[in-house]
């Protein structure tokens, strides 16, 4: 639920022309979906919702209005991106309005739609949140137990940066499980890893839905893209898809945020937060740093210190 | 015209018999979704199924399709040798009629025109279509906006309408009047023609109301400037996930794969929706944001393609409403355009 | 365009299927070297090649992919094809490190071709910037030596590039500027050392030369500025729009109207152009 008194800020923002443009989100036509909203006049305020539909990082959608005053609503992780990107010198913090809210996760519509029994959430007309229940028909679900795999073991379902607040506050204490997916992988052998990593990435075909929708793949030309040299054919075959994925990987190693939007966005399913889980615990364990907490941070990879990690060097 | 009626019984006996020479692909429930596949198990087919969440589009133009193959020699850079396309024919069972209708727009772009593409008019003439009429259409179905329906019959071979316990079987071609003479079919009684007519009616009726597209072209004229552009494509992520569930969307890049001491010249699925797909050599992008690209794909469905080839490249099956990741629902866009044309046409008088 | 002209697919029976032919000659055009020409020889005995001048050919390298060049040679110039290619990306860099001998594909003739059936009877006016012309060489070429001069009127030529070293194809222009049934204007940027020619922009040289609009027709062919500025030039001069030509450059792959990614409006590049009057780029959006 968005607050009137939020909202009515909102409203005030863009009727004084302290903020160009206000982010957020509006209902969908597809039930249980939300869309990205770009709001320019005051009166369109009202068309602004806040609910476990709200799963979009809108903080990507900043991009081609860097020199402007944007005022944006960023749940717990999304902060984060803002403050990752503040430390990459992308935003500043002036020109940015933000919204913070203290989120409990966001639903999977597929894991709706396995509880419903049906095969695609456009089969769920009278489908609709309810308080903190899902509601179609007789049937209802709380929202607890159809979240997205990322925010059921969130530590950072508050907003650290915000101009105002809304939302629940939370007392995230370290949960030691949050890398339980990672450390299942790692116990595998060499072998099952591989096979897991190669069958998971067999159901990508190179959309860029991933890069697309992450706050922090903002190159110019992405390397997927560059023509000469030409690293990648738009044919998705098996090697290319390998090489995308694990390099993007990389490049976010120390950056991600963890917020998911690239694996709900992915539309064949395939499984990026295991991958990119594994490379936030990397750097967890072998530099104590976790991305997005503080704008004043150095990131890990472009800091040296006397008892950095080095048993790779031979 | 039917031919009669039949059981589904009878129709997977057809099936199992057409396995034999055919290669016969239909809807089948696999990891959680309906596809299109190369039908193994007769038994298998899922005859309920709304609409598969990926299109056929694979079986008349497949996402990745070699051309030819080469080997590399040091002063010879053109030992190449056309793959063949497939030969046999393919039957294409329990098609939806939306997408019955996208394959015929696809045929005229690659078999009409200046050149008869080989590749797809081997896979296409070889292919038969036993359409499936559409009895639950769902929220997101508009084919009614292009004066079609759930029980179209244009593109199938045979038509297939649910009655009760049986399936009337209506020929539509000769092709499908061939086919048919391998059916065990029993003469369609009144019971249930009554019931087809009735689902019929009752599929019709469920199908949501939206505008008339129909002649939407002329709308789109004066709008090459139009703010909408900007304002419809602000959240579009150019996933291009539109263009791959799309069963009409054909626009292919072509490129070559190295393997080994040779390789592969393919076309594959390429979508307008990537910044790359027009950016020249120099650099240069004709289409160089998302609002431009944006247009493009709205203007060739609903503009270039009914002019060169009378027909559009939407048939109202729902799948890129479904699919896109941040729900810019493409039936909204043509609101849009409706809206932009009348705004437009009050200002100037008209 | 009514006119019939040759085609890839009318002549083969798989147009995505490159034909070898052998590099014969390879000429360094520019001081820079970063164009080159490439005369090409057909591998097999097979079928002539006959083409339109302003047609082009997709040349294919397996393994590094295929790129559109306007043909720069002439019909009449039957015992090689030739295409001038400037360095640009992966395709063109591979070109150029190949020597006369090596066999390479090429696909075509693709594109529409200049109207020459529009021209006959015509005075002409040609005016090139730059790169862009290679396939004005075909069509002058074409006109001076294919024992048709009589067939046009006038001939009066405009050639513009940044400096003395950037022109193509310098041995053609030396013999024109030698024949007095061609006047040949060519014209750098801004002076040079040993340059006695004529300094200025195209669009500068053209309003200087001030050909007569009285039965011609104009062809252009260079970069969007070139174009942006001098067609105001012509138009002052009294050309109709349906008079002017030019030919379009975009982003290609099958060359035959199937992969949707050359089009300008509703009209493909590669199959309603390359070569568009004005007029008919007038009902077109302004997208290339």
């Amino acid at each position: 639920m968005l607050p009137d008194e939020i909202r009515a800020a909102i409203g005030q923002w863009l009727a004084s022309g302290e903020v160009d443009l206000f982010i957020g989100w509006e209902p969908g036509t597809l039930a249980l979906t939300a869309t990205p909203a770009f709001v320019r006049r005051a009166e369109d305020v009202d068309r602004l919702i806040w609910d476990a539909t709200c799963e979009h990082n809108l903080t990507r959608f900043i991009r081609p209005y860097r020199d402007k005053t944007v005022g944006i609503m960023v749940k717990g992780c999304d902060a984060r991106a803002l403050v990752g990107l503040m430390q990459e010198g992308q935003l500043v913090r002036e020109r940015l309005r933000i919204v913070g809210i203290g989120c409990d996760g966001v639903i999977d519509p597929r894991r709706v739609c396995e509880r419903l029994g049906v095969e695609s959430v456009e089969e769920l007309d009278d489908a609709r949140l309810d308080g903190n229940e899902i509601v179609c028909g007789q049937v209802r679900i709380p929202i607890a137990e159809v979240l997205f795999a990322g925010c059921e073991t969130c530590q950072q379902r508050d907003p650290q940066v915000y101009d105002l607040r809304m939302g629940p506050e939370h007392d995230d204490a370290p949960l030691e499980d949050r890398y339980a997916h990672v450390r299942a992988m790692e116990a595998l052998s060499e072998d099952e890893r591989w096979e897991r990593f190669t069958s998971e990435i067999s159901k990508c075909n190179l959309c860029y839905a991933c890069r697309n929708t992450c706050p922090f793949c903002y190159c110019n030309v992405c390397f997927a893209e560059q023509t000469n040299p030409q690293w990648l054919t738009p044919t998705a075959h098996d090697p290319d898809v390998a090489f995308f994925q694990i390099i993007r990987t990389f490049h976010l190693a120390g950056r991600c945020v963890a917020c998911g939007a690239c694996t709900r966005a992915c539309p064949q399913g395939v499984d990026l937060r295991l991958m990119l889980d594994k490379l936030c615990a990397d750097v967890a364990d072998l530099y104590g740093y976790l991305a997005g907490e503080d704008v004043e941070a150095k990131p890990p990879l472009t800091t040296y210190r006397q008892d950095d990690y080095n048993d790779f060097v031979l | 015209m039917v031919a009669g009626m039949i059981s589904r019984q009878a129709l997977e006996d057809a099936l199992r018999g057409w396995m034999q020479s055919w290669r016969v692909v239909a809807p089948v429930r696999q990891a959680g979704e309906v596809r299109f596949e190369e039908l193994a198990d007769a038994s298998a087919v899922a005859w309920d199924y709304a609409n598969s969440k990926h299109s056929a589009k694979g079986v008349y133009l497949p996402q990745v399709e070699r051309l030819l193959t080469y080997t590399r020699m040091r002063d010879d850079l053109n030992q190449v040798k056309a793959a063949d396309p497939p030969t046999g024919p393919t039957l294409l069972f329990g098609l939806r009629p939306c997408d019955a209708r996208a394959r015929l727009m696809v045929d005229r772009v690659m078999v009409d025109g200046v050149c008869r593409d080989r590749y797809y008019a081997a896979r296409r003439d070889g292919t038969v279509v036993v359409g499936l009429a559409c009895e639950h259409p769902r929220s997101t179905c508009f084919c009614g906006a292009f004066d079609s329906g759930p029980y179209d019959a244009t593109g199938s071979d045979l038509l297939l309408r649910a009655a009760g316990d049986m399936y009337l079987v209506d020929v539509i071609t000769e092709r499908g009047s061939e086919l048919a003479k391998g059916l065990a079919l029993e003469p369609a009684d009144d019971e249930r023609t009554q019931l087809a007519e009735h689902a019929q009616a009752e599929a019709e009726e469920a199908l949501r109301p939206t505008e008339r597209l129909v002649g939407i072209e002329e709308a789109l004229k004066g709008l090459w400037d139009d703010p909408l552009w900007p304002e419809i494509s602000a959240k579009c992520l150019a996933c291009g996930t539109c263009t791959y569930l799309c069963p009409t969307c054909h626009c292919f890049a072509v490129e070559d794969r190295v393997l080994g001491d040779g390789g592969e010249r393919v076309r594959a699925w390429d979508s307008c929706m990537y910044a790359g797909f027009t950016v020249h050599a120099s650099g240069h992008n004709p289409r160089p944001d998302q609002a431009s690209r944006w247009r493009q794909r709205v203007m060739h469905k609903f503009s270039y393609l009914p002019e060169n080839v009378d027909a559009y490249g939407c048939v109202g099956c729902g799948r890129c409403v479904v699919g896109c990741p941040v729900n810019l629902d493409i039936r909204q866009v043509l609101a849009r355009v409706w809206e932009a044309s009348r705004v437009q046409a009050e200002e100037s008088g008209s | 365009m009514t006119e019939a002209h040759p085609h890839i697919c009318r002549c083969a029976e798989n147009a995505y299927l490159p034909r070898s032919m052998r590099i014969q000659r390879v000429i360094t055009e520019t001081d820079d070297r970063e164009i080159k020409s490439f005369d090409l020889v057909p591998v097999d005995e097979g079928e002539p090649f006959r083409f339109t001048p302003g047609q082009f050919c997709e040349l294919s390298i397996v393994g590094e992919g295929e790129a559109p060049f306007g043909i720069a040679s002439a019909p009449v110039e039957e015992s090689f094809v030739r295409f001038s290619i400037k360095r640009i990306g992966r395709v063109t860099t591979r070109l150029h490190s190949l020597t006369p001998g090596t066999v390479i594909g090429m696909r075509g003739p693709l594109g529409n071709g200049f109207p020459m059936g529009a021209f006959a009877g015509k005075n002409l006016v040609v005016i090139g910037g730059g790169f862009a012309f290679t396939t004005l060489r075909s069509l002058l070429v074409q006109i001076m030596q294919g024992g048709q001069r009589d067939r046009f009127g006038q001939l009066q030529v405009v050639y513009g590039v940044r400096e003395p070293g950037l022109f193509l194809y310098r041995e053609d222009l030396a013999a024109w500027q030698a024949r007095d049934d061609i006047q040949v204007v060519q014209t750098i940027d801004v002076p040079v050392d040993g340059w006695h020619g004529q300094v200025g922009f195209v669009p500068q040289a053209v309003q200087e030369l001030a050909p007569s609009a009285d039965g011609a027709v104009a062809v252009i062919c260079g970069p969007p500025v070139m174009i942006r500025f001098t067609l105001p030039v012509l138009l002052e001069l009294g050309f109709g729009r349906e008079a002017i030509y030019t030919s379009l450059e975009n982003r290609m792959q099958c060359g035959v109207g199937k992969c949707g990614r050359c089009n300008v409006g509703a009209k493909y590049v590669c199959v309603d152009g390359p070569v568009f009057s004005m007029a008919e780029l007038d009902e077109l959006p302004p997208e290339y």
